[in-house]
């Protein structure tokens, strides 16, 4: 070449020109491409590497006492790798929801403490979407086994976090929830449901799902009835449970959890061989609210319970509590537990709703949090402590 | 380095042509490259990985000014040319400028003249002295050199070039180091550009003899052979080729238009500034046609980066609003990339401090998936090294000058502070006197070596701190979810700590390690040739 004349020339202008444009798509295409083909491997790859820290963190550095937790709840460590032994456990596995342990086990670890007892099972809430915080919570779910516990998650499908690039099949956000489950079940989201699914696989350990819960109730959630067909969530339920199914993932105990305050859930059942666990959230309003009243326990579930024992399934109190407008808090744990693995033979598990400031409800937060209630705290510990 | 190595030093050497396969490769890479980054930002800003919103912005501001300074620096390679050296014409009347400073040592200087009056094209050697040492107009005498005293003249260098011009009359003016040996054909090499009467000086390679002498030596030096090859080269492609104050040959006409060579700390640029939007053009001659010193301890080497460090900021501020307008786009950028270079001194004080501002509050800038990023930050490492490799063709003495450039990348991270105090103190505009480059070792422990020694104190304190709290203190809740988070902001810090233990290493005071001086190891029979 002489001097600069390279792009004077002409046929070399229009050559360039045309280089660029093909180049410049390629090059942006091409990098995308194999960054969205080798991103899961390399994202699991930093994530292996992540959780061998904490493994390593937790089992060699860490000398605190608390680390001997999984050895004391023994009966339970010997079962929790089976998930066919975790459908019949040989005593009631506990567990709770803590709100204020959102960054760290500190305070549900002390609400254990304080019960004397320890909880096989915690709770995690988390929602559908494509941000980080709607993967599969992997760091929580670590950071559960390693404590010796078993995570229940409750996974809410909500739709209006999704990113309409990633998922183009998706409708306008503003009419996404009006029958968004036959969208899942049509598959436009199993791009995010196959990531779930390999994550919770990744695991290795079983993990009890509560996917769209409260499913009945007309009010709460988008993936409701206001939304959806019964048929419809029926379909979801199933395109679900069939991804997982295609991933080959074992590991998920599928936990099918209706509002039993709302008449004709029965209809939602998805069918024998897509549950392992029915579940209920039994909490007290007392007089909190204007459609409520003080009930027992046995009030609002014997009923249910009867209802429930006809699928042959294991039975779970997924969220239990109570508010103390217009009765006695202690009491109504004390006539709620004494005796219960007798009472209710077929619930298996049972986990506080152990919440502070839950404003779920409109115009009134309410408050769950019953650690710093000493009264309520020692009747729990004696019922639970007293169960044969 | 071996012998023959050594013995090439002194023979003319010419950075490779530029061929249209080079410009195919340069081009291809440089749209990879640019698509890399816009992958990388496109990624990079979504809300979903703000942490804190403000230490987010900050952050992404720093991220986004460096990739666009990278995508400059690939631009310079794409517009990488080597020009054809016109026939000197007989009969042009050249000046060379030589400066000696009190103290400066006797025997360089000698050398220096030796070599200037074996430059084969007729020309007039004049010693620009201010050492009232007699010893110095004698060794100027013997090698046929014109000695001007010029005492008590304002700005150091610039100001005794300007008062020579006023007492000498050649259209052609070489300023060189006095520490700089040119060889016969140097002037061969420079005086042909000057037919295009729009030529306004004329810029060639600046190598040196003495880089083998000691790690730091070494590593300065490699720092410049890149901006000797492809850098310089890309800037005369861009029409900006940058005078460095030595090693350049000035046509007169030039100087007059504007009031001659500019006095302040980053004099060279800010002539090359003046020039340029004067209108004058510039070239760079990839060659070596002369070699010199390169500083060979850190402290030398400091002041020298701290001079330009602190002089870039005032250039930013005083000079370059004034040419702006007058300057092609190409030159804006290329000024402005190479004024803000001196930024990274604070960038890198901020990634240093950003792990312990997660260790003492727990603020992250941003939430993201360590993978993601790597995978993202992948594409931009690639094309730069894929760059790296191929612009290497470009080295004016590929010989010596080719390969990973190691030393000089942890001497980059080795001179942050300097960077750093240089625009500190410009901001604050404390007056800094001109400072030359220091020609003999200096072996006091450098100031500069001190943030060094804090940080690795810092970090080995921090690291103990934390190790035993989290084997001993802190909560089985609390532990779990913070683990990941805490033991990559300390793989963050280690990287840090590694890097300052290495500069340490560069900037430990080494007099013990000269004995000799430089010149005093010059080949002997280099003038031979020609006398």
């Amino acid at each position: 070449m002489s001097k600069n004349n390279f792009f004077d020339d002409k046929l070399y202008r229009f050559v360039l020109f045309i280089m660029v444009l093909v180049l410049g798509s390629f090059a942006v295409v091409g990098i995308m491409r194999i960054n969205s083909s080798i991103r899961d491997a390399v994202v699991t790859l930093f994530e292996t590497g992540e959780s061998k820290i904490v493994d390593f963190e937790f089992k060699k550095l860490f000398k605190n006492t608390n680390g001997k937790r999984a050895q004391q709840m023994a009966w339970f460590t010997g079962i929790k790798m089976n998930k066919d032994s975790l459908l019949n456990p040989s005593q009631i596995m506990l567990g709770a929801y803590d709100s204020r342990a959102n960054s760290n086990f500190r305070s549900i670890l002390r609400l254990e403490d304080s019960l004397k007892t320890h909880l096989p099972l915690m709770q995690i809430y988390t929602t559908w979407g494509s941000r980080p915080e709607n993967k599969f919570p992997v760091a929580e779910v670590k950071s559960i086994l390693n404590l010796g516990s078993l995570p229940l998650i409750t996974w809410e499908p909500w739709l209006n976090s999704f990113n309409a690039v990633q998922y183009p099949d998706i409708r306008d956000i503003k009419e996404r929830s009006k029958h968004g489950l036959t969208d899942i079940a049509n598959g436009f989201y199993d791009r995010y449901l196959r990531d779930w699914a390999r994550d919770a696989k990744a695991a290795k350990v079983p993990i009890f799902l509560r996917f769209a819960h409260e499913m009945n109730d007309p009010f709460r959630y988008p993936w409701g009835p206001h939304n959806n067909s019964i048929d419809e969530y029926i379909q979801a339920w199933q395109h679900v449970h069939s991804v997982f199914d295609s991933l080959g993932v074992e590991n998920v105990i599928w936990v099918w959890s209706p509002h039993v305050s709302y008449e004709g859930y029965e209809a939602f059942y998805p069918g024998q061989e897509y549950v392992d666990y029915i579940a209920t959230n039994i909490l007290n309003y007392g007089e909190g609210m204007e459609w409520s009243n003080w009930y027992s326990f046995d009030k609002l579930f014997k009923f249910h319970y009867d209802k429930f024992a006809l699928y042959q399934k294991p039975m779970m109190i997924a969220e239990f509590g109570t508010l103390e407008y217009g009765g006695n808090k202690s009491q109504w744990f004390s006539d709620a537990l004494t005796n219960f693995p007798e009472k209710y033979p077929m619930v298996k598990a049972l986990l506080f709703f152990h919440v502070e400031n839950d404003n779920t409800a409109i115009l009134k937060t309410f408050d769950w949090y019953f650690i710093e209630d000493s009264s309520c705290v020692n009747v729990i510990s004696k019922s639970i402590n007293g169960w044969k | 380095m071996n012998k023959s190595e050594s013995n090439s030093y002194w023979q003319v050497s010419r950075a490779a042509s530029v061929r249209k396969i080079d410009k195919l490769v340069l081009f291809i890479l440089f749209i990879a490259g640019v698509a890399a980054v816009a992958n990388f930002l496109v990624w990079w800003v979504k809300v979903e990985h703000v942490d804190v919103l403000a230490l987010f912005a900050i952050f992404s501001f720093i991220f986004i000014y460096v990739l666009a300074r990278l995508v400059f620096v690939w631009y310079t390679y794409l517009n990488v040319s080597r020009p054809d050296v016109p026939v000197a014409p007989k009969g042009l009347t050249v000046a060379v400028f030589t400066t000696s400073y009190r103290g400066e040592p006797l025997d360089m200087v000698r050398k220096t003249l030796e070599a200037c009056k074996n430059i084969s094209y007729p020309h007039t050697t004049y010693l620009l002295d201010n050492t009232e040492d007699p010893a110095f107009r004698t060794a100027a005498e013997e090698f046929g050199a014109v000695w001007l005293e010029l005492i008590n003249v304002p700005g150091a260098k610039a100001g005794k070039i300007n008062r020579a011009l006023e007492l000498t009359t050649e259209d052609y003016i070489l300023v060189l180091d006095p520490d700089h040996i040119p060889f016969p054909k140097f002037l061969d090499n420079t005086l042909g550009f000057f037919s295009d009467a729009q030529v306004g000086f004329v810029q060639v390679s600046q190598a040196y003899y003495n880089q083998n002498r000691s790690f730091m030596a070494h590593a300065a030096a490699q720092q410049t052979y890149t901006f000797y090859g492809a850098t310089q080269m890309g800037y005369n492609g861009l029409g900006c080729a940058i005078a460095i104050g030595a090693n350049c040959t000035f046509r007169r006409a030039a100087f007059d238009s504007i009031g001659g060579h500019v006095v302040g700390l980053a004099e060279d640029l800010q002539t090359s500034l003046k020039l340029h939007a004067a209108g004058w053009k510039s070239v760079y001659n990839p060659v070596v046609v002369s070699r010199g010193i390169v500083p060979e301890d850190f402290n030398s080497f400091a002041k020298q980066q701290f001079k330009w460090a602190f002089g870039a900021l005032g250039f930013i501020y005083n000079d370059l609003p004034a040419a702006f307008p007058n300057l092609s786009m190409n030159q804006k950028i290329t000024y402005l990339s190479i004024a803000t270079y001196y930024f990274s001194g604070f960038i890198n004080l901020l990634f240093l401090l950003l792990p312990f501002l997660f260790f003492v509050t727990g603020y992250l800038p941003v939430n993201m998936l360590l993978g993601e990023f790597v995978l993202n930050g992948m594409w931009i490492v690639l094309v730069s090294i894929a760059f790296y490799i191929y612009v290497q063709r470009w080295m004016c003495h590929p010989a010596s000058e080719r390969g990973w450039h190691w030393r000089a990348m942890i001497l980059k991270f080795a001179v942050w502070p300097v960077f750093l105090y240089g625009m500190l103190l410009s901001l604050a505009k404390v007056d800094v006197p001109y400072i030359p480059t220091a020609k003999r070792a200096d072996a006091s422990i450098s100031p500069f070596a001190k943030p060094f020694l804090w940080y690795s104190w810092l970090f080995v304190f921090v690291f103990a701190l934390i190790l035993l709290y989290r084997m001993f203190f802190i909560e089985l809740g609390d532990l779990l979810f913070s683990s990941v988070k805490t033991w990559i902001m300390m793989g963050f810090a280690f990287m840090s700590f590694a890097m300052s233990l290495w500069a340490l290493f560069v900037v430990r005071p080494g007099k013990h390690l000269y004995t000799t001086d430089p010149w005093d190891e010059l080949p002997t029979g280099l003038f031979k040739k020609s006398a």
